[in-house]
């Protein structure tokens, strides 16, 4: 997960992420961040989330237990 | 004689459409990742007797080799042909990418084709029964696309591979590739679901979005002996998209 974190970091370009931090407000948002963290999500928790479900997700701490919650 | 064809994606919306065409004139080898969907496939198919279903999934490449070899083996097919349809696209940031997502969909769009030409192409296996090839590729093969980085570099190593491929095995195997523009299936659903974008492509696209059958007639084509005088060429199927400066 703190692997994860930093990976976030990385894709939004910023110092720190916090949990409740919200995504969509981060200045790099946009539509190939989305696929961005999809993909990550898929290579470091070896699961696809649909962009359906993303869009239920609003905080970063929403996003940590959604995967906490899918992961294999 | 009716001739074997091998299907890799058999059960991709492209992959289907192919199958039940080529179902009429050949048998086929039916390769995808679930039993169940394969076993539907080849139930619907003309002749459905006379088709096999190979279960796989590319993840396991390490494994492959052997795997389709012992296959071919217990079954005593020697295949004729081959379609490559099996593809996976992954869209993401340059800065994104990590080896993992790289390694995946290579194995799938690439990794897996060269493996199994290696098995097709041994004499002890095949003999020299493998006479026609053909990769589905994509326009992003050609042109840039933000995002596509991934997709684009197999598509394009696929190209590449048909080229040197079609060389290598004259006058004995013909190689060629079909360069899909949007062709409504599982992969482009989610593009073709967004209406701000889908007006796009209405507009880019001259003779509209294209069907799985636009791409399977092609295929269909490379593989008979209507074109027995084309080797090592690409076909972009794409209802226009490319050619059309105005909306590019
Ligand atoms: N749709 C388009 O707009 C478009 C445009 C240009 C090119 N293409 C190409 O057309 C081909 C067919 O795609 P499609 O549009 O019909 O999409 P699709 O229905 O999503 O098909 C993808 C195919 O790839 C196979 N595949 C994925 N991961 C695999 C794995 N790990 N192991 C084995 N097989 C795997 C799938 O197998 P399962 O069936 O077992 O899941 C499926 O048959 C692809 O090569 C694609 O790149 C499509």
């Amino acid at each position: 997960m703190e692997q994860f974190k930093e990976r976030l970091i990385d894709i939004f370009e910023v110092e720190e992420i916090n949990d409740t931090d919200v995504i969509k407000q981060f200045e790099a948002w946009d539509s190939l961040t989305l696929l961005s963290i999809i993909a990550t999500i898929d290579s470091e928790f070896g699961f696809q989330i649909s962009a359906s479900d993303f869009d239920k997700i609003e905080t970063i701490a929403d996003l940590l237990q959604f995967i906490e919650n899918n992961k294999k | 004689m009716r001739e074997t064809v091998l299907i890799t994606g058999a059960t991709s919306d492209i992959g289907k459409e192919i199958a039940l065409k080529l179902s009429h004139t050949s048998n086929l080898i039916l390769l995808g990742r679930y039993q169940e969907q394969l076993e539907q496939l080849k139930a619907h198919c003309a002749n459905s007797s006379s088709h096999f279903v190979f279960q796989f999934d590319f993840n396991d490449i390490q494994t492959y080799r052997n795997t389709f070899a012992d296959f071919l083996l217990a079954n005593e097919i020697q295949v004729n042909k081959l379609v490559h349809c099996a593809g996976m696209m992954k869209v993401m940031h340059m800065k994104s990418v990590d080896l993992k997502n790289t390694h995946q969909i290579f194995n799938i769009n690439v990794f897996s084709i060269i493996e199994t030409l290696a098995i097709l192409l041994n004499k002890r296996l095949n003999g020299n029964a493998l006479n026609n090839v053909v990769f589905i590729s994509a326009i992003l093969s050609k042109f840039g696309s933000t995002g596509h980085h991934l997709y684009s570099s197999t598509k394009g190593a696929l190209d590449a591979l048909m080229r040197s491929l079609a060389v290598e095995l004259a006058p004995n195997v013909r190689v060629n590739s079909v360069l899909p523009g949007a062709v409504e299936t599982k992969m482009s659903k989610h593009l073709l679901s967004d209406p701000i974008l889908l007006e796009k492509l209405n507009q880019q696209y001259l003779l509209g979005i294209g069907k799985p059958v636009d791409i399977a007639n092609m295929v269909n084509f490379l593989l008979s002996d209507e074109s027995s005088w084309i080797t090592g060429q690409e076909f972009v199927v794409d209802g226009g998209r490319t050619i059309n400066i105005k909306n590019s």
